[in-house]
């Protein structure tokens, strides 16, 4: 139950509104909030990349703590990048991925999968942690 | 097409001195001196994307400049803050 609905029965608790504006009351609560559950996601504006001390760590001197607000439209951008390697470069670069164990084509990655990703991001939260530091990446 | 960012805020404090600089660089002058500049070495560009054609690199050298401008054009909004025990240094493009 949400606070203004609790809110609406109590003010009918205490007899400051009668039954029937009480069932209006709530019935337009109702749709305002079946129409936020079926307006579209919002589109996701920036990406937060947080990288903090892991507090089960010993303690390090040298610890940073990185907050970094990316702007999706420049990481949109940034990918249109992709389409000016050329065919030799790309095999270069797959070979290199390849070397360190990722087996994945450059030349596959396309504007449309970023939009993907970053609405799965919506969702989505990635948390690693490691000896001393923890990442936290999240949309906004 | 958006607006390059016309102001960079850099903002460094030093936790030993208690120090606190503020500083609003107006980064449009470098745009306007990179604009220029693009301007009197393009007929260079093309004559090297010219070559750069035989090579299969002259589409790359010719869509290189207008996807630099499109990256610089969505720059509004990044922030990167970096706090260390000494200091932090925050920058953020307006």
């Amino acid at each position: 139950m949400s606070d203004n609905q609790k809110r609406i029965l109590d003010m009918l608790a205490e007899g400051k509104i009668s039954a029937d504006e009480a069932q209006k009351l709530l019935a337009a609560i109702g749709s305002g909030s079946d129409e936020a559950k079926s307006a579209p996601p919002r589109s996701p504006k920036y990406l937060r990349v947080v990288i903090q001390p892991n507090p089960d760590a010993p303690e390090n001197e040298d610890v940073k703590r990185v907050n970094v607000r990316v702007p999706v439209a420049l990481i949109r951008a940034g990918i249109k990048f992709t389409s000016l390697i050329p065919a030799d470069a790309s095999d270069q670069v797959n070979a290199a991925l390849k070397e360190k164990g990722i087996d994945f084509d450059i030349r596959n990655l396309k504007p449309e999968d970023l939009e993907e990703l970053i609405m799965a991001l919506h969702d989505l939260e990635v948390d690693v942690q490691n000896g001393q530091e923890k990442v936290h990446v999240y949309v906004e | 097409m958006n607006c390059p960012p016309l102001l960079l805020r850099l903002d460094i404090s030093k936790t030993e001195k208690h120090r606190h600089t503020v500083l609003w660089l107006p980064i449009f002058l470098a745009w306007l001196i990179l604009a220029a500049l693009f301007l009197a070495l393009l007929p260079l560009i093309v004559l090297i994307a010219l070559v750069a054609l035989f090579f299969g690199w002259g589409k790359t050298v010719l869509l290189f400049f207008p996807l630099v401008c499109n990256v610089i054009c969505h720059l509004h909004g990044m922030e990167i803050n970096i706090e260390k025990k000494d200091g932090t240094i925050f920058l953020s493009f307006s």
